[in-house]
């Protein structure tokens, strides 16, 4: 029978495997709008469609959630053989989740809105979820096998 | 399309080297924050303020730019080698990434005496042709790895239209992010569409690769950032006003040159160094274009030194 501590290990990285999955298929989306909106930029700069000023905001938006994504990616990829280092930024990662995760809940109280039709919890919403995935990600490769710290980029 | 290619990690010493750099800047951050009297809401405050700057979107889309042109230019040729005077022009010319990043942390930080985006651009054109001249002069030269992405700055971008984008940045007319979008486009459709080099799968490996360099780099650019405007609050900064502004120029450029070899990967050290030599710089009075382009100068020679090192061969410099 498997040991628990298998059991346990193979489970984190089946879930792991399955949020890279779909954290790659935000990516790829978030960029086609990064590039759109660009294009959408030049077309309100040539045609001088001034009602529609307001790409840079979701512009804003779309880079927030990317960068989130981006970072997020790298901790999955993160390649440092001492384990004291990965620990500390598990820990770092955790107190901005968390510092994040109470900005969020304030802006859900306060109702803000970022842009028309995008209220400020909307926006918020993937920078908790993010570092708390960094802080996860960081500590399984401290505590992981040390073989699975060396991995490349994603394929 | 070569396979090596298409799936080579963008900014590989940057993933390296991540997880020790978020730790330390994202602990300075904190600290800054909580010395200074505030909660570390406060923090996340200042964090949101990243998507008042649009303009940063450039980074993640110009990295997918340089991987889209790799696929596209000389598929299965090595990188070229590269003089120091050539790795100088590659840093300050179009898109000139790293003076991006300290245009934005100049207009964050003093936005007052800022420089534009376009006019670092421009003010590094000169050195930068002058750089490209010796480089030219010195031709034959032992050279550095210098990956091709880096190369394809200065020539053979795929087509006319793309180098029309380029030299467009030099004019502000349409914000980089815009430029960038609209050069990523065009080279999307080349690779895939009319060149057939690339399937969709492999564009959106490229994608993902992109955002993971470019989205650890300005994370770790905003929280340095943050961390900086806090900590003018801690620190007696305002005493550097007795220095020669040529002396903290030299000071910022020896960190940079450090920096740039110690990390082996020049975004990443422009990244760290930007927001507190915006902050030390204008306390000492020092010209903003002067230190970007001394800064961006120092940590691309500093970055070319440290390229013979196995992580970045391993990266390809891309």
């Amino acid at each position: 029978m498997m040991p628990l501590r298998l059991l346990l290990r193979q489970g984190f990285r089946d879930l792991d495997e399955s949020l890279a999955l779909i954290e790659r298929s935000l990516i790829v989306v978030l960029m086609l709008g990064l590039v759109m909106l660009g294009v959408a930029e030049v077309a309100v700069q040539l045609l001088d469609l001034r009602r529609l000023s307001g790409i840079p905001d979701y512009a804003g938006v779309v880079l927030l959630w990317l960068i989130m994504l981006g970072a997020a990616s790298a901790a999955a990829h993160s390649a440092v053989v001492a384990a004291l280092p990965l620990l500390l930024a598990a820990a770092v990662s955790a107190l901005l989740g968390w510092a994040a995760l109470r900005l969020w809940f304030f802006d859900l109280q306060l109702g803000s809105s970022w842009a028309p039709g995008l209220s400020g919890s909307v926006v918020l919403a993937p920078l908790p979820l993010c570092f708390a995935l960094m802080a996860g990600r960081f500590l399984g490769r401290a505590l992981g096998p040390r073989q699975s710290r060396h991995q490349e980029a994603p394929e | 399309m070569n396979r090596e290619q298409s799936t080579r990690p963008v900014g590989g010493a940057a993933t390296r080297a991540g997880a020790v750099c978020f730790a330390l800047v994202g602990l300075l951050a904190l600290a800054t924050v909580g010395l200074a009297g505030f909660d570390s809401l406060v923090l996340m405050l200042e964090f949101r303020r990243l998507a008042e700057f649009p303009i940063l979107a450039a980074v993640p889309l110009w990295l997918l730019a340089w991987q889209l042109h790799c696929a596209l230019a000389r598929p299965g040729a090595a990188a070229p080698a590269a003089g120091p005077w050539q790795a100088l022009a590659l840093a300050l010319l179009a898109p000139g990434l790293m003076l991006l990043l300290y245009a934005v942390a100049a207009e964050a930080l003093a936005p007052l005496q800022a420089p534009a985006y376009e006019q670092l651009l421009r003010a590094a054109l000169l050195p930068a042709l002058l750089a490209a001249l010796v480089a030219g002069v010195l031709g034959g030269r032992p050279g550095r790895r210098a990956g091709c992405s880096r190369l394809a700055v200065v020539g053979g971008w795929q087509g006319t239209p793309a180098l029309g984008l380029l030299l467009l940045l030099y004019t502000g007319w349409l914000p980089a992010q815009a430029l960038a979008a609209l050069l990523v486009g065009w080279l999307a459709v080349q690779a895939v569409l009319i060149q057939r080099r690339l399937r969709l799968t492999e564009l959106s490996v490229l994608a993902v690769q992109g955002t993971t360099a470019g989205g650890l780099t300005v994370l770790l650019f905003w929280l340095a950032l943050v961390g900086s405007s806090f900590a003018t609050d801690l620190l007696p900064v305002q005493a550097l006003a007795v220095i020669a502004p040529v002396v903290l120029l030299v000071v910022m450029a020896a960190a940079g040159w450090w920096l740039g070899r110690l990390l082996n990967n020049e975004l990443f050290a422009m990244a760290m160094l930007a927001a507190p030599a915006v902050v030390m710089g204008n306390a000492a009075s020092v010209d903003p274009v002067w230190m970007g382009l001394a800064l961006s100068s120092a940590i691309a020679l500093g970055g070319w030194l440290g390229r013979d090192r196995p992580s970045r061969a391993a990266s390809g410099g891309c």
